[in-house]
C-alpha cells in the first residue's frame, strides 16, 4: 500500500507539472502547512476563545449537554475531552466539513439540522482553536445512522512550515460506536497548564455563551432559533480530573439575580428612538413612570434619533454593596451576608455582557473589561460615592439582533466586535441610558432618605408650605383679576405666623446652643485651675485621716475621702477633654479606650445606684474615622444619662449594655439600656432639637435645671454622628432590655489606625 | 531624721499642706523653700545643703506665667547644683529628684530623655499627698545610698551573695565612674542600669515568674517568700531598702541545690510549681497561666502592663537603650497590646513587623 501510495504521490506531482507547463500564463495559489500556526495558535489569542469555538460547534451540531474533561491539567501534558451529544459526523462531513478550510458547510446550511438552530460561528476556521490548545486532536464521532465511529488522528506537529498542505495525511480508522450520535474531541497532550481560576474562567464563558434570557420579542419569535441558554435547551458540564477523582466545576447562583436592589433596562426601537427605565420595589421606582428617552446626539435639550442602531435591547442588575437596607421593602430586603456574597461574586462574574444574535461576544463584560467606560468615569468625576456606577455594580447583558449582519461584524480572532459607527452609537447609547438610570437611583434614594428626615422636620415642610402661601398671596395681588377674599388673607396671614414661631424656636435652640458653648469654656477654665487644689485636699484629708478617733469623725472624714476621690476623677477626665479640645485636630478614635475612661468615670455613681454595666467588644482595633476625642465625652455621657433617667422612671434595678463591633466598615456602636423604652411614634423625633419626655423644669429653676432635660442633648449627639456621615438610631434592643441606641460611624482606614497604633505604640 | 527640701514657688503654706500627710512619717520630714528669684535663690540653696539629705525641685518652675515671677527652670537649677558640686561649692553631694503636679509628667519626662540625667526621679505631686510610704521609701534609700557611695567601699556596697558573680563589664564600667568621683552619676547608673532594668537583680513579679507562679492565686506565696526566698537570695545592698529586688543568680542556685539540679527554665511552669510542691511542702501554689495569645507557658519573664508572667517567645520587646551586657530585655504582651492596656509604654521599632504578623494570626484565629 506504501508503494501503491508514493508512486500515486509521485504521480500527482508529474501530473501538476505537466500541467503548469501547459498553463504556463496561469498560476494558482498553493497552502503552506503553516497556516495551521496563523490560523490556531496565532490568531486565537485566548484559550477561552478556543474552548468556547468548540462548544458552539456542538451547539451548531444540535448537540443538547456538552462536558469538558480537564484531565490531569495542572501542568503541561494533561488532556481535555470535549463530548457532545450532536448529530455527529460521517466520512463525508469530516472530508468536507470538518478537513476543509474554509468550508461553506455552515453557508450554505445556515441552520442547524434538527433544532433549527441559527448557526453559532460562520467563518468556519474554529477547529484551528484546537491546535492552539493541544499538540494533537482526536476526533471521535458517530451518527445516528453508521453501524460504527469513525476516529480521526490529527498530529498538528506534522504542519510545518515549508510543507505543502495537501500533502499531510491523517489517519482515520472505524471504531466501535460509544454512544448513538455525538462527538468527541480529546486535545493532548495540553501545551500549557490550566490554573483552577483559569478552569473557572473557560467554564464562566462557555455557561454564558447564549443569552441567558429572551429580552426583546424579535428573538423570540424569529422562525430561526436563537438559543438561550438554560437547563432543557443546551447546557455545559464542567469538569477538572485528576487521576481517577473528578470534580465538577460549578456556576454561580444567579438566584441572588432577584434580590437586586434595581433593575436597569432600555432599547433603542425600531423608530431609531432609545429609551431607559428603572424598576425598584425598595426604593419605589415603577418602570413605566422612570421611562427616560435617551438621544443620540450631544445637544441636551433636543432628542436625537440614533442613526446607525436599532433593535438593541439592555438588562442589568444594579446593586450597592454595603447599604443592605437600601433594600427593604415590606420586610423583605437582602442580609449583609448575602450582600456580601453578591460583591464577592462581582469580582469575577459582574459587567455587562454582549449578545449578539444570541451569542456572546468576548471579551465585553469580562473581569477587567470596561467596554462602557462606566470605571473610567468613577475614577475621574466626582460621581456620588453613594450610588457607585461601576462595573462590579451591574450584572446585566445587551442582546443585538443582527441576523444579517449587516450592524456589526465579529474580528477574525473572535475577540470583539470591529469598532464601526454601529459599535460607537452602541456604546454611546448604553453609556448614557446607564448614566440616566443611576440618576433616577440616587434622586430616589435622596428622596427617600428626605422623606425619613421630613417625619423629623415637618415643620421645615410646613414652614416651606407656609412661604408659599404667602408669596400666592402678594402675587395674586398683582393679578387684578383675582381678588383677594378675606378668607385668602387670613391664610397668609396665619402662614406668617407660623414662619414666626418656627423662627422664635430655631433662634430659641441657637442661643441654648450658645449658652451651652459658653458655659463649656467656662468650665474648662475652671477645671484646669482647680487641679492645683487636688495634692492639698488629698493631704489634709489623709491627715484628718490619721488622726480621727471617734467614729462618727471616722465616718465622715471616710466619706469626705472617697468623694474627693470622685471629685478628682471627674475634674482629670474634664481637664483631659478640654485639654483636648483646644487641639483642633481630629484623631481616629479607639472605642475600647474612650469606653473605658468613661465608666472609670462613672463607677462610683453607678455602684453607688447599683448599676449594672456590661461592655462587649468584638474584635480588636476599632477605630472610628478621625473625630473630635471630646465629642465621645458628650455622646457617653448624654446616652448614660438618659439611660439613667429611663431606668429610674421604670423603677427596675437597672442594666446597662454597650457592644462595639466592626460591620462593612463601620463601627457599630450598641448602648442598652432596661428602663422605660421609646414608643414607636417616638423613635425618630428622639434626635429633634428640643424634644424631651422630661418634665419641664419648674418657673424657679435654675439655668442649669433648665438646660438638663433641655432636649437638647440627643440633638447634639446626632448632629455630631452626622457630621462624620454615621448614623444614630433606634435599634432593636437583645432580651433583657428595652432600648438601644445604635450609632454607627465610618471605620477609620487602615493607615490611619496604624498610624495612630505606631504613634501609641512606637516613639516617633 | 531623714530631711528632705522642696524647692519650688508655692507659697510655704500651700505646700505645707500638700506634705502634711508625708510628714506624718516617722523620721522623715520634707521641709518647702519658696523660691523667688535666681541670686537669693542661689544663696539659699548653697545654706540648705549641708543640711539637707535630698533636694526636691518642682517642675512647675518652668511653665512659665506662675504669677510667682520665677523665670527660671527647675533644669538650669538643678545643672547649677551639678556646677557647684563639682566645683566643690557644695561639699557633699545629696540626691536631686523632680516632682511635678500635672499626671502626665513622669511618663512624658522618662520618655523625653532631656534633662534626664540631672535628676534621679521623677515624681508626681501625687505621690507626696497620697499613698506616699514608697514614696518615702525611696528617698531615704537614696539619700542613704549617697552617704554608702561617699563613706564606704565598692566591695560592701552590693552585699553580693557568695555564689553570685558579676559581670565583669558591669564592674569595668562602675569602676570607671567611681573614678570620676562624682556621686550622683554613680548612684544614678546603680538605680537606672542595674536596679530599674531587670538582669543581675529582679522584681517579686518576675520572681514570681520564674518560679512558675501565680502570686494572687497563691495563698502560700508569702510564706515561701518570706521563710525560704528571702533569707536566701534577697538584695540587701545599697537602695535595697528603696527597692525590694532579688538576685537573679542567686534563684538559680537556690533552685539547682534545693529543688532540682536541672534550671528551671528547662520545665514548664506546672512542673516547676509541682517540684515545689513537692520539695517545700507548702500545698497552695497554684501555677501561673498563658496569656490570651501566649503559645508558651515557659515563663521567664513578665508583660510590663499587666505583670503577668509571660515567656520572653511569646512577648514584644519594649523600646529601652541599648542593652548593656548584663541587662535583659523587658516585654509585653499581645493581649495587653489590644486590650489598649498597654499604659503608654513603647515598643521597640524592631517589633512593627512582628506586631502585624501575630496581631493578624490572632485575627484569623477568630479569636474576637
Amino acid at each position: 500500500m506504501e508503494t501503491n501510495r508514493e508512486e500515486l504521490i509521485k504521480q500527482l506531482k508529474a501530473l501538476d507539472q505537466q500541467l503548469e507547463e501547459i498553463d504556463k500564463d496561469t498560476v494558482k495559489f498553493s497552502v503552506d502547512a503553516g497556516i495551521i500556526d496563523r490560523l490556531g495558535r496565532e490568531l486565537v489569542g485566548r484559550q477561552e476563545t478556543a474552548v468556547a469555538e468548540l462548544v458552539k460547534n456542538a451547539y451548531d451540531a444540535d448537540a443538547t449537554e456538552v462536558v469538558l474533561t480537564f484531565k490531569n491539567t495542572d501542568l503541561a501534558g494533561g488532556s481535555l475531552t470535549i463530548e457532545d451529544n450532536g448529530h455527529g459526523m460521517d466520512r463525508n462531513a469530516i472530508k468536507n466539513g470538518f478537513m476543509r478550510l474554509s468550508s461553506t458547510s455552515k453557508i450554505h446550511n445556515p441552520v442547524s439540522p434538527k433544532f433549527n438552530r441559527k448557526r453559532a460561528g460562520r467563518k468556519g476556521i474554529g477547529r484551528f482553536a484546537t491546535q492552539r490548545l493541544g499538540e494533537k486532536l482526536i476526533i471521535t464521532t458517530q451518527t445516528a445512522d453508521s453501524p460504527t465511529a469513525l476516529r480521526v488522528v490529527i498530529n498538528w506537529n506534522d504542519y510545518n512550515i515549508d510543507t505543502d498542505i495537501n500533502l499531510i495525511s491523517n489517519e482515520i480508522s472505524e471504531v466501535p460506536k460509544e454512544k448513538p450520535h455525538g462527538t468527541t474531541l480529546n486535545i493532548e497532550p495540553i501545551r500549557e497548564g490550566w490554573t483552577y481560576a483559569e478552569i473557572q474562567r473557560v467554564f464562566r464563558y462557555v455557561s454564558d455563551l447564549l443569552q441567558p434570557s429572551y429580552l426583546s420579542d424579535r428573538l423570540k419569535n424569529s422562525k430561526i432559533i436563537f438559543g438561550v441558554q438554560d437547563e432543557d435547551s443546551f447546557s455545559v458540564v464542567c469538569r477538572k480530573q485528576i487521576n481517577a477523582e473528578i470534580e465538577i466545576i460549578n456556576d454561580i447562583d444567579k438566584s441572588f439575580f432577584d434580590k437586586s436592589l434595581a433593575v436597569f433596562q432600555g432599547y433603542i426601537d425600531d423608530n431609531w428612538d432609545g429609551y431607559c427605565s428603572v424598576e425598584s420595589k425598595s426604593l419605589e421606582i415603577d418602570s413605566l413612570d422612570s421611562l427616560r428617552e435617551i438621544s443620540a446626539g450631544r445637544d441636551r435639550k433636543e432628542v436625537e434619533k440614533f442613526k446607525y442602531v436599532k433593535n438593541v435591547h439592555f438588562k442589568a442588575y444594579y446593586y450597592i454593596y454595603n447599604r443592605a437596607e437600601y433594600y427593604l421593602h415590606d420586610g423583605i430586603g437582602i442580609s449583609s451576608t448575602e450582600l456580601k456574597k453578591v460583591n464577592d461574586f462581582s469580582k469575577t462574574s459582574s459587567g455587562i455582557r454582549l449578545y449578539r444574535n444570541g451569542f456572546r461576544v468576548a471579551p465585553y463584560g469580562e473581569a477587567g473589561d470596561d467596554w462602557l467606560g462606566l470605571d473610567e468615569k468613577v475614577n475621574m468625576a466626582s460621581h456620588s460615592r453613594r450610588v457607585p456606577l461601576s462595573n462590579r455594580n451591574l450584572f446585566g447583558f445587551v442582546e443585538i439582533v443582527d441576523i444579517e449582519g449587516s450592524l456589526f461584524e465579529e474580528t477574525s480572532s473572535r475577540e470583539g466586535l470591529l469598532q464601526n459607527a454601529a459599535f460607537e452609537e452602541l456604546v454611546d447609547f448604553l453609556a448614557k441610558s446607564f448614566e440616566s438610570c443611576r440618576n433616577i437611583v440616587e434622586s430616589s434614594i435622596g428622596f427617600l432618605e428626605k422623606k425619613a428626615k421630613r417625619e423629623q422636620h415637618k415643620s421645615e415642610d410646613k414652614t416651606q408650605s407656609d412661604f408659599e402661601t404667602i408669596e400666592d398671596f402678594f402675587n395674586a395681588n398683582e393679578d387684578t383679576d383675582k381678588q383677594n377674599t378675606s378668607s385668602q388673607k387670613e391664610k397668609a396671614q396665619q402662614a406668617l405666623e407660623n414662619i414666626k414661631q418656627t423662627l422664635n424656636r430655631e433662634l430659641g435652640e441657637t442661643a441654648m446652643l450658645r449658652v451651652l458653648a459658653g458655659i463649656g469654656l467656662s468650665i474648662g477654665e475652671f477645671v484646669h485651675e482647680i487641679r492645683q487644689f487636688n495634692p492639698i485636699f488629698q493631704s489634709e484629708i489623709a491627715v484628718l485621716s490619721k488622726y480621727a478617733d471617734a467614729d462618727t469623725l471616722k465616718d465622715s472624714i471616710n466619706g469626705l475621702s472617697q468623694n474627693f476621690e470622685q471629685f478628682r476623677t471627674y475634674a482629670a477626665y474634664f481637664d483631659e477633654t478640654i485639654r483636648n479640645n483646644l487641639k483642633r485636630e481630629l484623631v481616629p478614635i479607639d472605642i475600647r479606650i474612650v469606653v473605658r475612661d468613661f465608666l472609670a468615670i462613672i463607677k462610683r455613681t453607678a455602684d453607688k445606684n447599683q448599676v449594672n454595666i456590661e461592655t462587649f467588644f468584638h474584635g480588636y482595633d476599632l477605630f472610628t474615622c478621625p473625630m473630635h476625642p471630646s465629642e465621645w465625652s458628650s455622646i457617653l455621657f448624654n446616652l448614660y444619662s438618659n439611660a439613667n433617667k429611663a431606668t429610674i422612671k421604670a423603677r427596675v434595678s437597672a442594666k446597662i449594655l454597650i457592644q462595639v463591633k466592626e460591620e462593612n466598615s463601620r463601627i457599630v456602636f450598641e448602648f442598652c439600656d432596661n428602663g422605660t423604652g421609646i414608643e414607636d411614634i417616638h423613635k425618630n423625633k428622639i434626635f429633634n432639637a428640643f424634644f424631651t419626655t422630661s418634665t419641664p423644669a419648674g418657673r424657679n429653676a435654675s439655668q442649669n435645671e433648665e438646660l438638663i432635660g433641655s432636649g437638647l442633648g440627643l440633638k447634639i449627639v446626632s448632629d455630631i454622628i452626622e457630621s462624620y456621615e454615621g448614623e444614630i438610631f433606634v435599634s432593636n434592643p437583645p432580651d433583657g432590655f428595652k432600648t438601644c441606641i445604635r450609632i454607627e460611624l465610618p471605620k477609620a482606614t487602615d493607615e490611619q489606625i496604624k498610624e495612630q497604633i505606631n504613634d501609641d505604640l512606637f516613639s516617633a | 531624721m531623714m530631711t528632705y527640701f522642696l524647692l519650688d514657688d508655692n507659697t510655704v503654706g500651700q505646700s505645707d499642706s500638700i506634705l502634711r500627710k508625708i510628714n506624718l512619717s516617722e523620721n522623715f520630714k520634707i521641709t518647702p523653700i519658696q523660691l523667688t528669684s535666681w541670686e537669693s535663690d542661689l544663696i539659699k540653696i548653697k545654706e540648705i545643703f549641708p543640711k539637707a539629705d535630698g533636694i526636691i525641685l518642682d517642675w512647675r518652675l518652668y511653665e512659665g506665667n506662675q504669677p510667682s515671677g520665677i523665670t527660671y527652670s527647675a533644669e538650669s537649677l538643678a545643672q547649677h547644683i551639678r556646677f557647684l558640686v563639682n566645683d566643690k561649692q557644695i561639699k557633699r553631694d545629696v540626691p536631686v529628684v523632680l516632682c511635678s503636679a500635672n499626671p502626665d509628667f513622669t511618663s512624658s519626662y522618662e520618655r523625653d530623655g532631656t534633662g534626664h540625667d540631672l535628676f534621679l526621679k521623677v515624681y508626681s505631686k501625687d505621690d507626696f499627698s497620697g499613698d506616699s510610704e514608697n514614696v518615702v521609701r525611696e528617698l531615704n534609700a537614696l539619700s542613704e545610698a549617697f552617704q554608702q557611695i561617699q563613706n564606704s567601699k565598692l566591695s560592701d556596697w552590693f552585699q553580693t551573695p557568695a555564689d553570685v558573680n558579676i559581670d565583669s563589664r558591669l564592674k569595668n564600667e562602675l569602676g570607671d565612674l567611681i573614678d570620676k568621683k562624682i556621686p550622683h552619676n554613680i548612684v544614678k547608673f546603680i538605680l537606672c542600669e542595674i536596679i530599674l532594668i531587670p538582669g543581675i537583680l529582679i522584681e517579686e513579679d518576675t520572681l514570681a515568674a520564674r518560679l512558675g507562679i501565680d502570686k494572687s492565686e497563691s495563698s502560700d506565696w508569702t510564706v515561701l517568700r518570706e521563710n525560704i526566698l528571702t533569707p536566701r537570695f534577697v538584695y540587701k545592698g545599697i537602695l535595697s531598702k528603696g527597692w525590694s529586688r532579688y538576685w537573679a543568680d542567686g534563684l538559680i542556685n537556690w533552685w539547682k541545690t534545693t529543688i532540682n539540679e536541672k534550671h528551671p527554665q528547662y520545665y514548664s511552669a506546672d512542673e516547676r510549681v509541682e517540684m515545689l510542691k513537692n520539695k517545700t511542702k507548702l500545698s497552695n501554689l497554684v501555677a501561673a497561666k498563658k496569656l490570651p495569645f501566649c503559645l508558651s507557658n515557659d515563663f521567664w519573664a513578665i508583660c510590663e502592663a499587666t505583670r503577668q508572667p509571660i515567656d520572653p517567645s511569646d512577648g514584644l520587646r519594649i523600646q529601652s537603650n541599648t542593652l548593656r551586657a548584663w541587662q535583659e530585655e523587658r516585654y509585653l504582651s499581645l493581649s495587653s497590646i489590644l486590650d489598649r492596656k498597654s499604659k503608654g509604654i513603647k515598643l521597640n521599632p524592631i517589633e512593627k513587623d512582628r506586631l502585624e504578623y501575630l496581631k493578624n494570626l490572632a485575627k484569623e484565629n477568630g479569636q474576637k
